[in-house]
């Protein structure tokens, strides 16, 4: 019966064109997210006082839910798509955040004293030894990313907006249709676990295959 | 012209323990192309006076000079070789060497030729295109000294850079870096705690005491390279060094186990209390 609904949702077209819209917001949100996250968490790693200053603010946003940012976000923006975007991306953001500032503070030294006998320092020494050692912690806080971005727009989508996957499953909910319900999900959680097969698995495994961390079979 | 060490003292704070002064007043000169090594038990700061000079490490006071000029800095003329092969690991072999070549004023096919020809010296011109996972440990530090010489530096330092290397391929190592010094002249400053590596290898050796670090004595080693470990000319040396070095070890050895040990005559350490008369 779900798999009836849930091709029935593909048919009828409804499914698709709530995924046109969810994907555009979660597009938008993920990439500011991503934009912002690497660059506050590269300052981050690379300036102590801002470390010590923002993340523990970062730890506390964290752990409100994404359901909480609802309400500051509608003030702010409006019952609109930028309340969404905006809430997309702070779920997602915390996490790259903080995964990549802990990435570039665990650079072994040894590495960059390596780097600094070769007489390479300043931004080349950033660029090319600190930022690629920092790209496995990097990867892992986007695939995160990713997962919670999803949490942050079907959340979004429940409370806010009219449109998008997240909507439908309120329908569903009015409609006391549980098959209906039970097929969205599905379609949300293949959804996002489509997409980190295909881009972030095969990111990461690209990175270990060449820093050597797969397993031979 | 060379290498001038003056006067240098170096302690370091920890939280539990205090001050721990592990380099005192140690001075020396090295002229160009001398193969000096530094021998002495483990903890007695020969690696903090191998950084220092590489500039990674300040010292508390003394100066080190290269050709006059004062060291404060790492440059690409002092290179170390560490204990760890420290390659880049998501960089192959050639492009490890060639990042090292990077602030040379070079032209980019040279540097490639340079990089080859360095790893081909080290037997590894099949590997250029491998990563470090896939190479063995001897192997990963053979690329490190590629790497060290093809940055042509005045000095290169070694930090017991053949520690954690299996002992065939270590003694193919030894004879390896005396033919290369052979033909490049370097002036090396290598430290060591294996008497049988630093007679091997040394012109001049430097014996440290244990901690605080400071010259015990020189001995100029005159046998020309390259040099076998088993020539017993060599070992009688060994062996003499040794005798002064177990003293040396007894002391540290105490220190760490906090007991009254005694050394036996065959160099094996035993509590004071266990001792039941063998020795009478």
């Amino acid at each position: 019966m779900v798999l009836g609904k849930f091709a029935e949702g593909f048919i009828s077209g409804e499914y698709l064109l709530s995924l046109k819209t969810s994907l555009l917001r979660i597009g938008i949100g993920y990439s500011l997210a991503i934009l912002l996250g690497i660059f506050l968490g590269v300052a981050m790693g690379l300036v102590k006082f801002l470390d010590e200053g923002i993340s523990g603010i970062l730890l506390g946003l964290q752990s409100m839910g994404h359901a909480a940012w609802v309400p500051f976000a509608v003030l702010f923006f409006g019952e609109n798509e930028l309340a969404v975007i905006f809430i997309v991306q702070i779920s997602a953001m915390i996490v790259v955040t903080m995964n990549t500032e802990s990435g570039i503070k665990f650079v072994s030294p040894q590495l960059i004293n390596q780097a600094r006998i070769s007489g390479i320092k300043g931004i080349s020494l950033f660029r090319e030894v600190i930022l690629p050692a920092a790209v496995p912690s990097i990867i892992t806080g986007m695939r995160l990313g990713w997962a919670f971005s999803w949490r942050g727009l079907v959340t979004a989508e429940i409370l806010v907006s009219g449109l998008g996957v997240g909507h439908i499953l309120m329908r569903a909910k009015e409609q006391k249709d549980m098959a209906y319900v039970l097929a969205t999900m599905l379609l949300i959680a293949s959804i996002s676990i489509i997409v980190d097969n295909l881009i972030f698995k095969n990111l990461e495994n690209g990175v270990r295959r060449r820093w050597g961390i797969t397993k031979q079979s | 012209m060379g290498l001038k060490v003056e006067n240098l003292s170096k302690s370091f704070w920890r939280k539990d323990v205090g001050n721990i002064p592990v380099l005192e007043e140690v001075s020396f000169e090295l002229k160009d192309g001398e193969f000096a090594c530094v021998l002495g038990p483990s903890g007695c700061g020969k690696s903090t006076l191998l950084n220092i000079v590489g500039g990674l490490v300040k010292p508390d006071k003394g100066s080190v000079c290269v050709d006059g000029s004062c060291v404060s800095e790492p440059s690409p003329e002092r290179v170390i070789i560490f204990q760890e092969p420290t390659l880049f690991p998501w960089m192959t072999v050639l492009e490890n060497v060639l990042f090292a070549l990077k602030t040379k004023p070079i032209k980019k096919p040279d540097k490639q030729d340079i990089a080859i020809s360095f790893l081909r010296k080290v037997h590894l011109g099949k590997f250029i295109n491998a990563h470090p996972h896939e190479l063995s440990a001897g192997m990963k530090q053979r690329v490190a000294i590629a790497r060290a010489l093809a940055m042509e530096p005045k000095i290169l330092l070694m930090d017991e850079p053949l520690s954690l290397v299996d002992d065939q391929t270590r003694f193919m190592l030894h004879y390896e870096i005396q033919q290369i010094f052979k033909e490049t002249k370097k002036t090396v400053l290598f430290v060591t705690s294996s008497v049988e590596e630093a007679v091997c290898l040394a012109d001049r050796l430097f014996v440290f005491s244990a901690r605080p670090g400071k010259i015990l004595f020189e001995q100029k080693i005159g046998f020309s390279h390259p040099r076998r470990e088993t020539d017993p000319q060599l070992i009688f040396l060994q062996d003499r060094i040794s005798t002064i070095l177990e003293k040396e070890f007894e002391k540290t050895a105490k220190e760490e186990m906090d007991i009254e040990y005694v050394l036996t005559k065959s160099g094996v350490l035993v509590p004071f209390d266990r001792n039941l008369g063998s020795n009478i």
